[in-house]
């Protein structure tokens, strides 16, 4: 569409040049025929500087909105790609004239059966969800969806307009809340559980004892009977921690610096860090706001975290410690819709493999052989119940980032 | 007149080992058991009772109806709340409708005996 107008523009600049040309020659004193072609290229003009007001507008439209346009050619070559996109997937404009679009898509089969489905079978698409991969091979989630290009003459079609949207925060927020759902259905089962074994553990604990009193202490039979209360003792100490995990106690929110948390779990930390060769560093943003959570929730939080981070490294490394300040705008009125303090932990250990992301934080999952796999799903329950949430990224090999968003105002929960 | 107390619980096992606890011990208590919440008020209609130790969790009348029903029927009874669910939110609820104390299962003997003890002399 863009060159079509060029070479309009051109052939009316042209024209201007000519009827110059021709009013310079004749003076001021034009025959009727020279007024004639003045008025005619005035009309023109005038024309011209209405079609460049309408062009101006529909290229403002296309290269403002927030959404991704990518069109193709019927040979699924990339014809135009506006800002939005261009800013999404990293390229330069020129770079992607006739690349194939199958290339913007992570998995090229899928692009294969997309690009039939349009152009072949021209099919059109609604909001269909995908990953696309950035020029820098980062993949991400989008919704998109396709229009059949028409020539500007006559029926024939052109190709095809996609339009899509980045969906990584709908898709991010959408796993929190099924990985909300499944912890809470997972806790209430823990506590139901729970209390069904700790009845007859009672019952076998109480007459265990009962029986121990009634042998001397130094019988053998006395001996076994405390065996089994021991026992029953450490069961009973697992079954408390699935308490823990389904109904952990009501927060008592305050106020409270956030760098001071961090600061206390640091010295708790700090001997074992020194033990097993982990260097801290520390980033903490200047001037941030005071967070409303109970702080020793929140310290039971981090302390975990930076427990799991150490188990992540036995041949040492290093543990970073940010945190910054998020402001969350209202996408349709652009005004601050509220802020969050982000705290990031970050370590240089072995990382998390992709298949295993969402999964750390179901109850009972461990990669530890001796852990009990409780320790990040009561985080993000904690979490959860001080308003706030936990999130993760990891490469095999490449460390894992934790990042925990806790609230700088009252919520009501 | 030895003092009177009853075990309420619809778990057997617990009854049975902390009467034969009770029957043992050199304390003369009258020991009683009761598997329910509603065998429990019928036994206390009979012959109230110094102190009555019950299970929250029981089908039929719950542990804390049956507190209700004694603190009206028999304002002078005692009454201890057991529970194996381990929540602050069962205990804040007992002590605040009247019982005298909360103990979590599975308890220890000795700590149990005491408490009865306390209460009982």
């Amino acid at each position: 569409m863009s060159k079509q107008f060029d070479s309009k523009k051109e052939a009316a600049l042209t024209l201007k040049k000519f009827y110059s040309a021709l009013g310079n020659n004749t003076g001021n004193t034009g025959t009727p025929e020279t007024i004639d072609y003045k008025s005619k290229y005035n009309l023109l003009l005038k024309r011209f500087r209405e079609l460049e007001k309408v062009f101006d507008f529909h290229r403002g439209l296309i290269q403002n909105i927030s959404s991704g346009l990518v069109t193709i050619n019927m040979q699924a070559e990339i014809t135009f790609m506006n800002r939005a996109a261009l800013r999404t997937f990293g390229y330069e404009y020129l770079g992607t004239q006739g690349m194939p679009v199958s290339s913007l898509f992570a998995d090229r089969n899928e692009a294969a059966s997309i690009v039939d489905t349009v152009l072949k079978q021209q099919k059109m698409v609604e909001s269909k969800e995908v990953h696309f991969i950035t020029k820098s091979g980062e993949v991400f989630p989008v919704g998109f969806t396709t229009s059949l290009l028409k020539e500007p003459e006559g029926n024939q079609v052109a190709g095809v307009l996609f339009v899509f949207k980045d969906i990584s925060d709908t898709t991010n927020l959408r796993h929190q809340i099924e990985r909300m759902d499944r912890l809470a259905t997972l806790g209430e089962l823990s506590a139901g559980i729970a209390h069904e074994i700790r009845n007859p553990l009672a019952g076998i604990k109480s007459s265990a004892q009962v029986l121990e009193e009634s042998f001397s202490p130094g019988d053998f039979r006395a001996q076994l009977a405390s065996r089994i209360v021991k026992e029953i003792d450490r069961s009973n100490e697992l079954l408390k921690r699935f308490f823990n995990f389904a109904r952990p106690s009501k927060p008592l929110q305050d106020w409270h610096n956030v760098e001071m948390i961090l600061d206390g779990v640091y010295l708790l930390m700090a001997p074992r860090f020194k033990k097993k060769n982990i260097s801290f560093k520390k980033d903490f943003a200047e001037s941030l706001p005071q967070v409303y959570v109970d702080e020793s929730q929140i310290e039971q939080v981090i302390l975990n975290l930076f427990l799991n981070a150490v188990d992540a490294m036995p041949d040492g490394g290093s543990i970073s410690v940010k945190t910054a300040l998020q402001n969350i705008h209202d996408a349709s009125t652009d005004t601050l819709k509220e802020q969050k303090i982000v705290v990031t932990i970050a370590d240089t250990g072995r990382g998390i493999p992709p298949e295993k992301k969402e999964k750390i934080f179901n109850p009972f999952y461990t990669s530890k052989n001796d852990g009990v796999g409780l320790g990040l799903s009561i985080s993000s329950r904690l979490l959860e119940e001080n308003g706030g949430s936990i999130t993760v990224e990891s490469e095999l090999g490449k460390g894992a980032i934790f990042s925990i968003f806790l609230p700088v105002t009252k919520e009501i929960l | 007149m030895a003092k009177r107390l009853l075990i309420v619980d619809d778990e057997e096992t617990i009854t049975f080992s902390l009467y034969q606890s009770f029957i043992h011990s050199p304390k003369d208590y009258e020991v009683v058991t009761a598997a329910s919440g509603e065998e429990a008020l019928e036994r206390s209609r009979e012959n109230p009772f110094d102190l009555v130790i019950t299970d929250i969790m029981m089908p039929g009348m719950d542990g804390f109806d049956l507190m209700a029903a004694l603190k009206k029927e028999a304002p002078q009874t005692d009454v201890i709340i057991m529970t194996a669910y381990g929540s602050n939110m069962h205990k804040d609820r007992a002590l605040s409708e009247g019982a005298r104390t909360y103990i979590e299962k599975p308890f220890e003997m000795h700590e149990f005996k005491k408490m009865v003890i306390d209460i009982l002399g």
